[in-house]
């Protein structure tokens, strides 16, 4: 018997600690002098059973790295999955501040491209398969047009091959309309993504429209319209150091404006500067950053469990998956879309740069995670991040600590 | 010793939820009745 390499121990108050293992998902309060026994090896045998049965205590023949491994491999590996996350265009009708994409040449896909799409993506699906696209811009629905040409046939040949499908888009949601509704409807894009960054004025300001017609309240309007359309919608609220209390008013309105709607979906996620190379926060998330989260969490936007942090990470992003590309709108590859300079093929010639594409899915972990008490949390890190000298740790490890705080608490007051 | 219900929470798709992109894609997708949207 040996003890786990993830036991996690964080002050709870004077008396007891929080013991965590984010490998097994034990969580619970131990006793002071229970954690120092612990550490000393002078547990009683009653105390170490007890500890066994919640994983905290693992047989010795278990190797834990394998464990992680395992499930971030099969990620890599898995045959059956692809994920395609394609720009239909990368100009955009919104300029926020922040936007990593700044700088990109603007192109529109041609609908001789998108056949070329297809066509690739065709050649690619077989039987058990489960094909994922990811609409992406620029603002995607700038050109629908292309949309429908590679849903149409890509749906058809899932069809008839017996290949699972499904599609989500990112969007600022300003273009949605009855038309839109009845595309997402009729070619399975299930689930939208749209960002807010502030109640009213706030929300303008950082989306600054080139057309002011669009603004909060049409954006609003919007969301509530695809709702009612039973499509999901998953607002993204982007977290700065300075838009606590804009953001706080924010989830209070959309609270009222949609209670309990079941397609709905509310998170928040740190914003990073693609300007400067840092994060716009100056940390990566703080303490008024979990008072948002409770409140989440209280209007049942979220569920306690996926709050990062909380919940293991079985497998990496889609871009370490050896099948899953981006395509630009010219048909050019890159692995991810936040490295869209780092062009790896094409839909023409295929993985071009095989050894960029062999760096992205390696299976090796990085040395820097390899020992590290939160990989079953992050399980490698982004790798994106690392091309882009961003941090590369998960968002919300600076305050790790509060976060498992807040959850005990959240689970006492039930 | 108290301990709470096991986290069963784990994202077993390809997920990005942490990257530093934070995009939502449908490997944290729980409230899809355990379909990840999939047909």
């Amino acid at each position: 018997m040996k003890k786990s390499r993830y036991n996690l121990f964080i002050k709870y108050d004077d008396e007891k600690y929080i013991i965590f293992n984010p490998l097994y998902g034990t969580i619970g309060k131990l006793e002071n002098d229970i954690v120092e026994r612990y550490i000393n090896d002078k547990l009683t045998d009653e105390e170490t059973e007890i500890l066994y049965e919640k994983d905290i205590f693992i047989d010795d023949d278990i190797d834990e790295i394998e464990v992680i491994n395992k499930g971030r491999i099969e990620g890599i590996t898995d045959t059956h999955t692809k994920v395609y996350r394609i720009w239909t265009t990368s100009s955009c009708n919104a300029r926020c501040f922040y936007c990593f994409e700044c700088g990109m040449k603007h192109e529109t896909m041609t609908t001789k491209t998108a056949y070329d799409v297809a066509k690739y993506i065709l050649d690619n699906i077989n039987k058990e398969d489960k094909i994922r696209i990811e609409w992406f811009g620029g603002e995607p629905l700038l050109n629908t047009d292309v949309m429908l040409i590679i849903s149409e046939l890509v749906i058809n040949k899932c069809n008839t091959v017996g290949a699972k499908y499904s599609s989500n888009i990112i969007t600022n949601g300003s273009l949605v309309n009855k038309k839109v509704i009845d595309i997402f409807k009729d070619y399975k894009v299930r689930r939208c993504q749209i960002t807010l960054d502030g109640l009213n004025e706030d929300y303008d300001k950082a989306k600054n429209y080139y057309n002011k017609e669009f603004n909060f309240n049409s954006i609003i309007n919007n969301i509530d319209a695809l709702l009612k359309n039973d499509i999901n919608v998953s607002i993204r609220l982007n977290y700065l150091n300075t838009n606590y209390e804009s953001l706080s008013e924010l989830i209070d309105y959309l609270h009222n404006r949609f209670t309990d709607d079941k397609c709905l979906r509310v998170y928040i996620y740190p914003v990073w500067s693609a300007t400067n190379d840092t994060f716009v926060s100056e940390a990566h998330a703080d303490i008024n950053y979990i008072k948002l989260i409770d409140k989440l969490v209280k209007y049942k936007f979220i569920k306690a469990e996926d709050v990062i942090g909380l919940k293991r990470k079985v497998r990496q992003c889609a871009a370490r998956n050896i099948n899953s590309v981006a395509i630009l709108p010219n048909g050019n590859f890159s692995k991810c879309s936040e490295v869209f300079n780092q062009v790896i093929g094409n839909i023409y010639d295929g993985i071009t740069d095989v050894e960029t594409f062999h760096e992205w899915t390696k299976e090796i972990l990085t040395d820097k995670c390899k020992d590290c008490v939160y990989l079953p949390i992050c399980n490698d890190g982004c790798k994106a991040s690392r091309y882009n000298n961003m941090p590369t740790c998960f968002p919300t490890k600076e305050i790790f600590d509060d976060i498992i705080r807040w959850y005990v608490n959240y689970l006492d007051e039930q | 010793m108290e301990f709470y219900e096991t986290l069963k929470f784990a994202c077993a798709e390809n997920c990005s939820c942490d990257d530093h992109c934070g995009s939502d894609s449908w490997g944290c997708d729980n409230d899809n009745e355990g379909d990840n949207g999939y047909d």
